[in-house]
């Protein structure tokens, strides 16, 4: 039943599209208005003319303006709109952030707390893993979803990372126009927002895209990584002035330093050890999903089928009962054979 | 896989077989232990389900493949055997420990008389082996990932056939096995509640010890499927006294595949015998239906499923293999010779024995002799014409059967054949109540005298010999060993002769009461066998339903028949004698129910294997004697139909007459035969126009029924919909192949060429590229392998790719008309039951003329 929805949707997708290419060149639209323009001056000759060139000047302008909207829609997204090919940097979505050692629990727990590229690699696993679980977790589709977006609606788990990622995130602030803010905050507290910056994309994401948003999250993990490499030394010395700065509130003495270089050395071993095996468990985690994620459509298809069945079946067995009738209602025509009433 | 895996294992002997210490030939020792490694996958790739932290298993093998975790993966027992390393002083375990931890500075402390290189060479083996453990991993996660959704249980997140199973329930009317040529099992739910309590009570796990994955992937496909493994050895004790006295050293890496657990086996066996109890308990189990149940869950990872006819265990989730012995009798496998590969099980055997997977590509035979050919791509451009001899999916249309329709004078009897009800039969006593009729092996002539209750007729089934009117020529026996249905008595009473033994007598019976249902509605002594035509029309329903019933039952195994072919020339051959002249040759005639649909010669062929390999065979177990036959084809009041015949007993009275109970299965199929029945039953026997008693003898008492025109709104309130054309995608393995070997010559930068030989990469290609110096050229000979390799990676990594493309093309093509049948369908329906909610019933009667 998707499959066909998705058909027709295509169908009109097309023919949605065809429209705008014809009817949006610039010299249609000068075309459109000079006639307008023309229509209107023989208004004030022809009386007999007037309807209908009253009718063909709002369709004109009505043309236009569609003309005007659909423009996207026929040369693709527009370049500021969706920013989806994001630079290899965790500083612009702070997916990858620097740790915060005031959360971590007190004075004593930022000592042994972690430090970033540890906290990055825990984190990344632990959120993938989730989303794998959650991903084979029985659930009930959306049957009268008319896409796989409706039918297959992404999980909390998996939502919540896509919307963190460039590609899915609501609005994203690299391009947003100065004096504008990328904060959904902003929208409820009368801020100005950018709407050229939102992105719709994470409204067609579907639980079947698990893989693509595993290995987006996963590219900017590697990038987090390689950035920490270039700058290791320096943010390391960083990561450890603002330990101690929360611990003791000094600045880091000159003999820590010196030890910081050894915690530079395990994170870069750290970082190479993940730049060899992150890629290969999303790859074998992919490959996985890959044969489960075909079977998935199918086995939403038959769900429904089942489910649709099932009314069916009840349906037809009270048309069953009524039928059970039949005969005595066409033996009601006959008059002869007007049985009384029981009492 | 193992092509795959013999290559990567030559590529990892030339990188490994420098190691000092590597004693046999590492070619064979990585292509057999790949090969055992394949062969485990292969055998045990079970579906399974629910989450268990796939990820952190994923994440644990990757660092495990580059000895990053610091552990030695159960490696050190083989490392540690002399004729893996012989060193002197001989290694540790922490030795091993501290190699793999990268930790040489604290092993050659610690063993003074080690150098620091020691480690490496141990790392080396641990590499090797972690790459072929692996390679395990990976294909078993790609298998899985794969044949998870397509397991035989009820098993979360993803079950696609029973799924499949029980929509077909809910949609299918029962006397659907009958007259659909296609061998749909009928699903039945069950709970298990005895055979659970007894399963929980045998403490599974516990019987399983420590080797809880490795028995539950050995009894996977069942209990007696292992016991059949070696039929001098079926009970376990005596297979356990064999095994103990068999040499130690036969005892290899695939030991896994042939142990066995008595204790296990018994206490599951005990468990059947329970379940099989349980379910002959039920009354509404008809026979051969599928025994749909939720496996029982045992702990986290492991189920036990019961099947009638087996009980074994799975794992919900089997991504993680079991991997051979490495280590047998204290000795390491080193490999240099074969083990001995496990025993091929029978075609119908192990997986092919389960309820669903025994209908796939693997276990289904290939009907591909008797299949017209498949229907042409209507697209330019699209694949290559299709070679012979090629696995086809499309069922086969039976074309020499076309046209081929029994009509009464008012058109099609809806479910006239077959048997989809359940209600009693017989007579009504004083109380009410229908009692079965007294009919025994003799011919009751005095006992069934007239037609049941709400009936047309009733039927004697008696023995050969035991007539005791002469009917017609035949005298009331049958003729030749065959059954015989004879005409409808004037008492509306229709006798029925039968064999007194024989091993198909039950598909015989059920034969003749297809007639019987034919006849029952007609007027007594009805002949409606009188030309060619009509026999065609009669016969065929009643071998389809035979020939169904056969290969429901597993008779028509093994013979390459289909139900369409046996149904055609059976029926061919039974109304032989109104065959038509062959005009080009007068010796010959003209099948009569097929025409140019199948050739004599055919007919004469499947009638040879017929009679030779299928009427003698009885492998369901039904009755084979003529009195118990009789006594198991009617029903028991209160009870639902045990058998096909009694349903078709049952299935004799008129529907939608005033006093008459109709029982049956509530699904969609037998919901429209009822609606159906009480729609013609109305228009045959009811008048639907308006009319009164004459007054005098002679008067008319439709006066108006010649005036009446055809009703212009007949065919208009609801459209049949066409015969909703789904037709299954070819399977095409070969183009699979061929696309491959496309990818292939792609990767070569080649030109796409047929025989892919062609584009593989030519090794002696370094060769001729005159080096500039004497190491470039060594070490361009080096390269040669790392070329290569890189190619077959890279075709490796396409491989799924273009399976995935294949396999979606099919479903998109398969949709593609299903979608559309399905969708007309449910439009029928929406309409239909928009229709009956709309009637107005008329509060009047209408006006007299």
């Amino acid at each position: 039943m998707i499959r066909l929805r998705s058909l027709l949707a295509k169908k009109n997708s097309k023919t949605e599209i065809r429209k705008p290419k014809f009817e949006t060149s610039t010299k249609s639209k000068i075309r459109n208005t000079d006639s307008a323009f023309r229509i209107s001056n023989l208004f004030r000759i022809s009386n007999f003319r007037f309807k209908s060139n009253v009718w063909m000047i709002s369709i004109s302008i009505l043309l236009v303006i569609i003309g005007i909207q659909k423009t996207p829609a026929a040369y693709g997204n527009a370049p500021t709109r969706y920013p989806v090919l994001a630079a290899c940097t965790r500083f612009e979505y702070g997916l990858f952030r620097d740790v915060d050692f005031s959360k971590v629990g007190g004075k004593d727990a930022a000592k042994t707390a972690p430090g970033e590229v540890e906290y990055w690699r825990n984190i990344f696993h632990t959120t993938v893993s989730t989303v794998v679980d959650e991903y084979f977790t029985p659930t009930s589709p959306e049957c009268s979803g008319s896409s796989h977006a409706q039918a297959f609606p992404p999980r909390p788990m998996l939502l919540k990372l896509a919307s963190t990622l460039p590609s899915w995130r609501t609005l994203t602030w690299q391009l947003h126009n100065e004096g504008t803010s990328s904060s959904w905050w902003d929208i409820f507290v009368g801020g100005s927002v950018d709407w050229t910056q939102v992105n719709y994309n994470s409204l067609y994401l579907s639980e079947l895209d698990i893989g693509t948003v595993l290995l987006e999250y996963l590219r900017m993990y590697e990038c987090a990584l390689v950035e920490r490499t270039l700058f290791l030394p320096n943010h390391t010395i960083d990561q450890e002035t603002k330990r101690e700065e929360f611990i003791s509130g000094n600045i880091l003495p000159a003999l820590q330093r010196m030890l910081v270089a050894v915690m530079a050395w395990t994170d870069r071993e750290t970082i190479i050890e993940e730049l060899l095996i992150a890629r290969r468990s999303i790859n074998r985690t992919v490959t996985m999903l890959s044969g489960y994620n075909r079977f998935n459509i199918l086995n939403m298809e038959l769900q429904c089928l089942q489910q649709a069945s099932l009314d069916m079946r009840n349906g037809l067995a009270l048309a069953a009962d009524s039928a059970s009738c039949l005969p005595r209602i066409w033996n009601a025509k006959d008059p002869l054979r007007d049985y009384h009433k029981k009492k | 896989m193992i092509i795959i895996s013999y290559k990567i294992g030559k590529t990892l002997s030339s990188i490994h077989n420098r190691s000092s210490n590597f004693q046999l030939s590492t070619f064979n020792f990585q292509l057999w232990r790949s090969l055992s490694y394949a062969i485990l996958l292969v055998i045990f790739v079970a579906p399974q389900a629910t989450p268990a932290q796939m990820y952190e298993y994923i994440h644990d093998i990757s660092r495990k493949e580059f000895l990053l975790d610091k552990k030695t993966d159960k490696l050190d027992k083989f490392i540690l055997k002399r004729q893996v390393f012989d060193y002197d002083p001989r290694l540790k375990k922490q030795d091993v420990v501290d190699a793999f931890s990268y930790m040489d500075v604290d092993l050659c402390d610690r063993r003074k008389e080690f150098p620091c290189t020691k480690g490496e060479p141990i790392r080396a083996v641990g590499r090797r082996e972690e790459a072929i453990k692996t390679l395990a991993r990976d294909l078993q996660m790609i298998v899985a990932g794969y044949e998870m959704p397509i397991t035989d249980h009820i098993v979360q997140p993803m079950y696609l056939a029973p799924r499949y199973a029980s929509i077909i329930g809910v949609l299918q009317s029962s006397n659907d096995w009958a007259m659909t040529p296609t061998v749909e099992k009928r699903p039945f739910a069950m709970a298990w509640d005895d055979a659970k309590k007894k399963v929980k009570k045998a403490n599974v796990l516990g019987l399983m010890g420590d080797s809880k994955r490795m028995w539950s992937r050995r009894y996977q496909w069942g209990v007696l499927a292992v016991q059949r493994e070696d039929p001098k050895f079926a009970d376990c004790k005596a297979w356990k006294k064999e095994w103990d006295k068999r040499d130690k050293n036969k005892d290899t890496e695939l030991t896994y595949l042939r142990s066995r657990n008595c204790k296990l086996e018994e206490k599951l066996l005990e468990a059947l015998v329970v379940a099989k109890a349980e379910l002959e308990a039920k009354e509404d189990y008809e026979d051969g239906q599928v025994v749909l149940s939720v496996p029982i869950k045992i702990s986290d990872d492991i189920f036990v499923w019961i099947y009638p006819n087996d009980i074994g265990t799975g794992l919900y989730m089997p991504y993680k293999p079991l991997f051979p012995k490495i280590v047998t009798n204290g000795k390491p496998i080193l490999g240099g010779r074969y083990a001995k590969p496990p025993v091929e099980p029978l075609p119908d055997d192990k997986m092919c024995a389960m309820p669903f997977s025994s209908q796939g590509y693997l276990c289904r035979p290939v009907d591909d002799a008797y299949c017209p050919s498949p229907e042409k791509e209507k697209k330019k451009g699209s694949p290559p014409p299709k070679p012979k001899n090629e696995i086809i999916l499309t069922a086969c249309n039976p074309d020499h059967l076309k046209g081929v329709v029994r009509a009464t004078e008012q058109g099609v009897d809806a479910c006239e054949v077959g048997g989809w009800r359940t209600n009693p039969v017989g007579y009504m006593n004083d109380d009410g109540e229908i009692e079965p009729p007294e009919d025994t092996d003799k011919h009751d002539i005095d006992d069934i005298t007239h037609p049941y209750h709400c009936s047309n007729c009733a039927v004697d089934i008696y023995c050969d010999g035991e007539a005791k009117l002469p009917l017609n020529d035949e005298k009331g026996n049958c003729s030749k060993g065959m059954a015989w249905t004879f005409p409808k008595q004037p008492n509306g009473v229709i006798p029925i002769c039968l064999p007194e033994k024989g091993p198909s007598l039950s598909y015989l019976l059920l034969h003749e009461l297809v007639h019987a249902q034919q006849l029952c509605n007609l007027p007594p002594l009805t002949n409606i066998s009188g030309n060619k035509e009509r026999c065609c029309a009669i016969e065929v329903p009643a071998y389809t339903a035979q020939c169904n019933a056969m290969a429901e039952d597993g008779n028509l195994k093994g013979t390459g028949i289909t139900v369409e072919i046996c149904a055609s020339v059976m029926s061919n051959k039974s109304c032989e004698k109104f065959a038509d002249k062959d005009p080009k040759d007068k010796k010959k005639t003209i099948p009569p129910c097929s025409g140019d649909g199948i050739s004599k010669d055919k007919i004469d062929e499947v009638m040879k294997i017929l009679n030779d390999k299928v009427f003698d065979r009885n492998a369901a177990g039904r009755p084979t004697d003529c009195k118990e036959l009789i006594k198991e084809s009617y029903q028991v009041a209160g009870a639902s139909a045990k058998s096909r015949t009694a349903s078709q007993i049952s299935s004799l009275p008129r529907v939608c007459s005033p006093d008459c109970v109709t029982e049956y299965r509530n699904t969609i199929g037998n919901n429209m035969c009822y609606l159906a029945q009480c729609i013609e039953q109305s228009i045959e026997e009811q008048r639907i126009l308006p009319g009164r008693w004459a007054f005098v003898t002679e008067g008319q008492s439709f006066p108006w029924d010649a005036e009446t025109k055809p009703d212009p709104l007949i065919g208009a309130v609801l459209p049949t919909p066409p015969l909703p054309f789904s037709r299954l995608p070819d399977y095409r393995p070969q183009r699979l192949a061929i696309e491959l070997d496309l990818a292939l010559c792609q990767q070569n930068g080649l030109p796409l060429q047929q025989i892919p030989i062609e584009c593989a990469f030519k090794v002696i290609r370094q060769l001729a590229i005159a080096p500039t110096d004497l190491p470039m050229f060594s070490s361009s000979i080096l390269k040669q392998t790392v070329q290569e390799s890189s190619v077959t990676w890279g075709l490796q990594t396409s491989a799924p790719a273009i399976g995935t493309r294949v396999a979606t093309e099919l479903y998109k093509k398969y949709l593609s008309y299903a979608g559309k049948a399905f969708a007309e369908l449910i439009n029928n329906a929406n309409s239909m039951f928009g229709g009956i909610a709309n009637i107005e019933f008329p509060t009047l009667h209408c006006p007299r003329k």
